[in-house]
């Protein structure tokens, strides 16, 4: 694919070629490096489980959400199946001085105690409802895969747009839960007030 | 016991019917692929995620259900693909399920045989509520409606289900379960009108109440045409029908979920009726006026135990009443349910609890229908208890119970089940289950005389030198019915977009319904020849139903459904039955052509049914021909807020015949209709 096809041999040099050839190599070699990263549609639990990642360290909690400087942060993924490996391989990443704990949490039981709560779309309306009630005002970051749970009262939910993962934060949950996100995360977040 | 209420229980009940019912397509969420090579996502920034192209997690793809039991699911997309406009005709595509509509406003249905306008073995609930008549044990589908986009799904298990739900559950359940408040919020209208479905209206909001506590309200309403009988002349059939009601659901700490609804409804049913006098020519046709009214309020809490158990308690009232030529009926029903679901151990799964219903019903005889007594005040008390004991983690699944019921005819019944679910692959899964279900009396075998016909003395059946009226007549003595059930079924998902669920059955009958002739009496100027019911039929049935779900490209899906039954009773003239259709196929396709234009296709046959009809000149053995029919549905969506779809119903044949009540009724066929319908959502 590099090597030109026959006809270059004629129309240019020997030397000429060589030089194309390398700079053209060199130049395909660059742009599909760059092109890697967006060109291969990653699997998107993996992707929510980055973003959700990002999101702890753009967060701040109040000191009473910790017992002390150095506690884990707990990320509880909320639904009736199997935790996502893409969510087990976040676990024990450095958060500023914290690491990160995940656990599954069955949709049914009542919630643990979290920080940050990720509800699979299995979850049903119900479950829901009830686990969000449980968090009110309480210092806790809720995240849904879909709108339902923002509309339900949770702070922050994905959407896809045009193949992309986007997110859209609810400010009054979160200042009503006594969080504080960073500007970087409002400025990209789509902004809601259901 | 009855209740799939709130989703809530539905999962409860779920674990109890084997192991969980997974709908039959399911967002299915690939796990992570777990790329190699490619770049930790964990070391992109936050910017940089946002411009990761991903592969859709909720792509829709299969799996199989989890269930113990041979159980069929229609979900909300498949109540919006099937361009249907009541629930009867939604269960055509359920396989095991016979439907049969009688005229525009009556319809019969039934599980694995036995259909008639009075099935009394399939047991109907309503978020919860049981919908059955307490008079004769079957359903007035006509009345039996919601918003049809508020319902969440409806679960069907063929075979009995009365270890749980109790008496009636013979050889059926099906549970209609409304979506929570929470996933009802906004508006919906909905508005059109065709040949058959002349007009239609719906309205539903619903909106947050506070913090954690939603609610809607909804009101609809129908007008529908009139049918043809057999002859071709207009059968004078059609009807109105008006509903308004309410749901909230809400949790008040993360240990509660409670859920109150209610519903009111009136019917305008107009019918022509062909009754049995004593005057020339011993009959008379004409018209009849139907007046149905009832409403029902339901309330239910769920308490989760921080052991991961949770208890549930249930209310509700229910009334009911029906104005019509032959027959004006009233009944309340107060139901109370408690129950406990609970882990014991690692491998013991538990559900136990209680219930108890009254009911009061009122009757005014008429000269073709006579309680005795009229009135008739009714208790029903159960417990049940059911172990689902997991040997084999993920593989081998044992599910033991019992329900214990007392009631005022026949005292105490058990009706035990065990089920075993084994998945030696995780895309194959094969169970079996032996099971005892009993249909306890009914009012209309205890304390009812039905006049269907009056004979004239020239006819060769009447002994008696008089005109003499003939008919049912109930039997002090009259017992509960009983099956035996055994069944198998095994599922297979071949690959992500295919999938097969096979269900195989074999029922053992005994004191089934018969009746017998009592000896003649002289009631002044009239004579009486009633035949008296009596449990001395018995019988068997078996069959097989198919379901196949395939995903066929992206954008093209079908689903299949296959019935075979055979039946093998003692006479159908002594058991007054049907004669069940042997084949039923349907066929359905969806095709979302592009993000705005949908194509949706539904083909149906039914092989040839029978029943007895006793106006059937000569012979009361009456045939029904097999039938092929078909409906299809276009929409067209101009924005992401309004859909706009044309209808066809029936659309093969001019009309139809599938059904003829036994008596009272004329034989009328269905029409074909078109119809078209907008959907405004905000």
């Amino acid at each position: 694919m590099i090597a030109g096809p026959d006809s270059y041999h004629n129309f240019l040099g020997r030397k000429a070629l060589k030089r194309f050839s390398r700079s053209t190599v060199l130049f395909l070699l660059t742009f599909c490096w760059c092109a890697s990263v967006p060109a291969a549609p990653r699997d998107e639990y993996a992707v929510k489980a980055a973003f959700v990642m990002n999101f702890a360290m753009l967060t701040e909690w109040p000191e009473t959400a910790f017992s002390n400087p150095t506690e884990n942060i707990t990320l509880c993924v909320v639904g009736t199946s199997t935790l996502p490996q893409a969510f087990q391989s976040i676990e024990g990443k450095k958060i500023g001085k914290r690491l990160l704990h995940v656990e599954a949490v069955d949709s049914q039981a009542t919630t643990p105690k979290c920080h940050i709560v990720f509800y699979k779309d299995e979850v049903d309306t119900a479950d829901l409802v009830r686990t969000l009630s449980a968090v009110r005002g309480k210092p806790v970051l809720t995240v849904g895969e879909k709108e339902r749970v923002t509309k339900l009262g949770g702070a922050i939910h994905f959407y896809t747009q045009n193949g992309k993962l986007k997110f859209a934060i609810n400010p009054t949950v979160i200042a009503k839960q006594g969080l504080k996100l960073s500007s970087r995360l409002l400025k990209i977040a789509t902004l809601i007030d259901n | 016991m009855l209740d799939l209420f709130t989703d809530k229980q539905a999962q409860a009940n779920r674990k109890r019917m084997g192991a969980g019912i997974m709908l039959g397509t399911a967002l299915f969420a690939t796990s992570a692929t777990a790329q190699v090579n490619e770049t930790d996502l964990t070391t992109l920034s936050i910017e940089d995620l946002m411009g990761i192209q991903v592969t859709s997690v909720s792509k829709k793809s299969q799996s199989l259900s989890d269930s113990a039991a041979a159980i069929f699911v229609i979900t909300a997309e498949d109540i919006q693909q099937s361009g249907a406009t009541c629930i009867p005709e939604l269960l055509r595509m359920v396989p095991g399920l016979n439907v049969a509509r009688i005229d525009a406003n009556k319809w019969a249905v039934s599980s694995r045989g036995f259909n008639s306008r009075f099935s009394d073995k399939l047991l109907v609930l309503m978020d919860g509520r049981s919908v059955y008549n307490p008079l004769y044990s079957g359903v007035y589908w006509e009345v039996q409606d919601t918003m049809l986009d508020d319902i969440e799904r409806i679960e069907v298990i063929r075979g009995p289900g009365a270890t749980i739900w109790g008496a009636n559950a013979v050889n059926g359940v099906i549970n209609i379960i409304t979506k929570h408040a929470g996933d009802t919020l906004g508006g919906l209208a909905v508005a059109g009108g065709g040949t058959e479905e002349r007009a239609f209206a719906a309205g539903r909001y619903g909106t947050t109440i506070t913090e954690g506590v939603y609610g809607r309200l909804y009101a609809k309403g129908n007008s529908r045409d009139s049918y043809q009988f057999v002859t071709g002349e207009d059968s004078e059939d059609s009807w109105e029908s008006y509903r308004s009601g309410f749901r909230v659901d809400g949790s008040l700490a993360s240990s509660n979920s409670f859920n109150i609804q209610g519903d009111i409804y009136k019917g305008d049913l107009n019918q022509t009726v062909i009754l049995p006098t004593l005057t020339d020519p011993a009959f008379f046709i004409d018209n009849d006026n139907v007046d149905t009214k009832g409403g029902n309020i339901l309330a239910s809490w769920t308490q989760y135990t921080s052991g991961g158990g949770e208890v549930d308690l249930q209310f509700y009232y229910d009334r009911a009443s029906r104005d019509e030529m032959t027959n004006h009926e009233e009944s309340d029903t107060l139901d109370l349910e408690f129950q406990h679901h609970f882990s014991f151990g690692e491998k013991q799964d538990l559900i136990w609890g209680l219930h108890y219903r009254y009911i009061s019903e009122k009757f005014y005889n008429t000269f073709w229908t006579k309680l005795e007594p009229e009135n008739a005040d009714t208790n029903l008390f159960s417990f049940f208890v059911q172990d689902e004991y997991t040997a084999l983690k993920d593989t081998l699944i044992f599910t033991l119970g019992s329900k214990f019921e007392h009631n005022d005819y026949t005292g105490y019944e058990i009706q035990p089940s065990l089920r075993a679910l084994y998945s030696p692959l995780k895309n194959h899964k094969l169970w079996g289950a032996v099971s005892r279900a009993v249909r306890t009396p009914h009012r209309v075998e205890r304390n009812a005389t039905l006049t269907t016909i009056i004979l004239p003395s020239s006819n060769p059946i009447n002994p008696l030198s008089i005109p003499a009226a003939a008919g049912v007549t109930s039997n002090a003595d009259f017992d509960s019915q009983i099956v035996v059930a055994y069944e198998a079924g095994y599922r297979y998902l071949v690959n992500q977009t295919l999938s097969l669920d096979l269900a195989l059955f074999y029922n053992d009958y005994d004191d089934l319904r018969s009746t017998e002739p009592t000896l003649p009496t002289i009631n002044g100027s009239y004579g009486a020849v009633y035949n008296q019911f009596t449990n001395a039929a018995a019988g068997t049935s078996h069959g097989l139903e198919l379901a196949v779900a395939w995903q066929a490209l992206e954008k093209v899906k079908f689903d299949f459904a296959y019935s075979y039954i055979n039946e093998d009773y003692t006479d159908i003239y002594i058991t007054q039955a049907s004669d069940a259709p042997i084949h039923q196929f349907s066929l359905r396709a969806n095709w979302k052509i592009t993000d705005s234009l949908s194509f949706d296709f539904w083909g149906r046959y039914v092989s040839d049914a029978a029943g007895i009809y006793v106006y059937n000149p000569g012979d009361p053995y009456y045939t029904i021909d097999d039938y092929f029919t078909a409906d299809i549905q276009i929409t067209y969506r101009p924005t992401s807020q309004l859909d706009i779809a044309l209808i066809g119903q029936n659309l093969l044949t001019e009309s139809h015949e599938e059904y003829v009540q036994e008596f009272w009724s004329l034989p009328t066929e269905i029409e074909r209709g078109v119809y078209l319908k907008a959907t405004y959502r905000f």
